[in-house]
């Protein structure tokens, strides 16, 4: 597979770029792999990618229902950020984000990587006694997180003219963190599966994994799908909002539930936020994207739910709580509305973790799961080649539920 | 936006109501073993298709009640109240 520079650049201009390779390879699936994994999102392709790279295992079949990175990675908010309250998750996110930072050298492909710092808008005080307590613990950890004033904020943040005085809710502080950034998402997808195809990995995608197959000694022997039996002694699921789906069939239960989470994105307009703005009083926070486009996140629906759609009391709430700061922003127009099926277990931190089925790994509940990708892949793909897990990843197996030993995180939503 | 059936208001706008989770399966008793324990207290049932979940109609009459809801069409197909403890008088989540 050609390296991209700009000497290739150059030198695919003289044939009008018509001979460059393919980013991945379509070939038959066979009948055994050493290891699959279900799902070509974000996080199944940063596993089988660091398990070629790191691990030198390369005999993986990534399996796809769809099409690669047409799930959770293409519905995303593309937020990088590691502001998390916990001594277990900070150093996990702390880990991703400077994975992020260098991803591109790595990948050997453009992400559109842009750090541009996240500002919390706090309206509360119970919310800045939290976000104090998050920026305390951020300090011994590596993730910074520095509180400005009033004034300082309206001057970073332009448009942001509401939260007055007289307001519902007056702004009374905000708090940066420096580290956040935005990234192509599509890009994740597309460099993870170009760098793994191109070590021997094969992404085979519309193939629906129907269930798990499990042999007389009650380990995993392979998976069913749509076209056919795929043996293997090692099967991660890595599905997002459909992992009890999957897990189910073998008999396996999870503490995660489903929601549905939803964004917006507004026509593209001239350049006048450059950082990434959250209000996690209000339940809204969005950033403007290379094109001008606002891409704005709100809250989730109330309930479970595998439907990616969103709902008229859910869009409106956003708007209006946005329009709240933003009062200048009622006359844009949104262009576009989707919704995205995510899983969350009750201490709201995520699940790397081998499981009662030996040889069947899970990645999952990782709710807004963008800025972990490649931590997550890193640490599953650590956890499926040694069987244990690396020290990031160590609090996030299922033992802390056997336990009652619960990782109760506040950092993991943005909107609530 | 769904309308609720609340067993004493009627059909009300979703925004009334507070959402608590699916119903949990009756208590194991004491003698249970840990593994079952623990089962019963973190495993929620997460179906693609009918889950039966209480509401709390907080910015109504505060009635707690359970419907049973498909969680891909959003169809709603039965409407009983919540019985016993569960519906105590401080109308607080049991």
């Amino acid at each position: 597979m050609g390296r991209f520079s700009a000497f290739s650049l150059a030198w695919h201009a003289l044939s009008h770029h018509r001979n460059w390779t393919r980013y991945w390879q379509n070939l038959p699936l066979a009948k055994k792999y050493d290891v699959l994994i279900i799902g070509a999102g974000g996080h199944g392709l940063a596993t089988a990618h660091y398990l070629a790279k790191n691990h030198g295992i390369a005999n993986v079949a990534v399996l796809e229902k769809g099409w690669l990175g047409g799930g959770n990675i293409a519905r995303n908010t593309v937020t990088i950020r590691s502001n998390y309250l916990r001594d277990e998750s900070l150093p996990f996110f702390v880990k991703s984000v400077s994975l992020f930072e260098g991803l591109a050298k790595d990948l050997n492909f453009n992400l559109m990587y842009s750090k541009r710092s996240m500002i919390d808008v706090v309206q509360t005080y119970p919310k800045m006694r939290e976000i104090r307590r998050r920026m305390m613990n951020g300090y011994l950890h590596g993730s910074s997180y520095s509180p400005i004033d009033v004034a300082e904020l309206r001057q970073r943040v332009p448009p942001l003219t509401g939260g007055g005085p007289n307001s519902r809710l007056p702004i009374i502080g905000a708090m940066v963190h420096e580290e956040a950034a935005v990234c192509r998402h599509d890009g994740v997808a597309w460099g993870y599966a170009r760098s793994a195809s191109s070590r021997g990995v094969e992404i085979h995608q519309h193939t629906e994994v129907k269930s798990l197959l499990r042999d007389n000694d009650g380990t995993i022997k392979g998976v069913e799908t749509n076209r056919g039996t795929v043996l293997a002694d090692k099967v991660a699921v890595v599905v997002s909002g459909h992992t009890t789906t999957i897990t189910q069939t073998a008999g396996l239960r999870l503490p995660v539930k489903s929601f549905n989470l939803a964004a917006f994105v507004s026509e593209p307009v001239k350049p006048l936020i450059n950082v990434i703005v959250n209000c996690p009083d209000l339940g809204v926070y969005l950033n403007q994207s290379d094109k001008g486009e606002l891409v704005i996140g709100g809250a989730p629906d109330p309930g479970q739910s595998f439907r990616r759609d969103v709902k008229q009391n859910v869009f409106e709430d956003a708007v209006v709580t946005m329009l709240e700061l933003f009062p200048a922003f009622r006359r844009l127009k949104l262009l576009r509305q989707w919704g995205g099926v995510l899983d969350i277990a009750h201490d709201a931190t995520p699940i790397i973790s081998t499981t009662d089925i030996p040889g069947l790994f899970v990645s999952c509940g990782w709710w807004g799961g963008f800025k972990a990708v490649p931590a997550g892949g890193y640490s599953l793909a650590h956890l499926i080649a040694t069987g244990q897990p690396n020290d990031i990843a160590a609090p996030f197996t299922l033992d802390r539920f056997r336990h009652l030993d619960f990782i109760v995180e506040s950092g993991t939503t943005t909107a609530r | 936006m769904l309308t609720l059936p609340c067993p004493f208001c009627g059909q009300r706008d979703e925004t009334e109501f507070q959402n608590a989770g699916p119903t949990k399966p009756a208590r194991p008793d004491a003698d249970v073993c840990d593994a079952e324990w623990i089962d019963w207290l973190t495993v929620p049932v997460n179906p693609i298709g009918y889950v039966a979940e209480k509401w709390w109609h907080a910015k109504g009459c505060g009635k707690w009640f359970t419907i049973t809801r498909h969680t891909v069409t959003h169809e709603i197909v039965t409407n009983e109240p919540v019985t016993g403890e569960a519906n105590n008088k401080n109308g607080e989540n049991p």
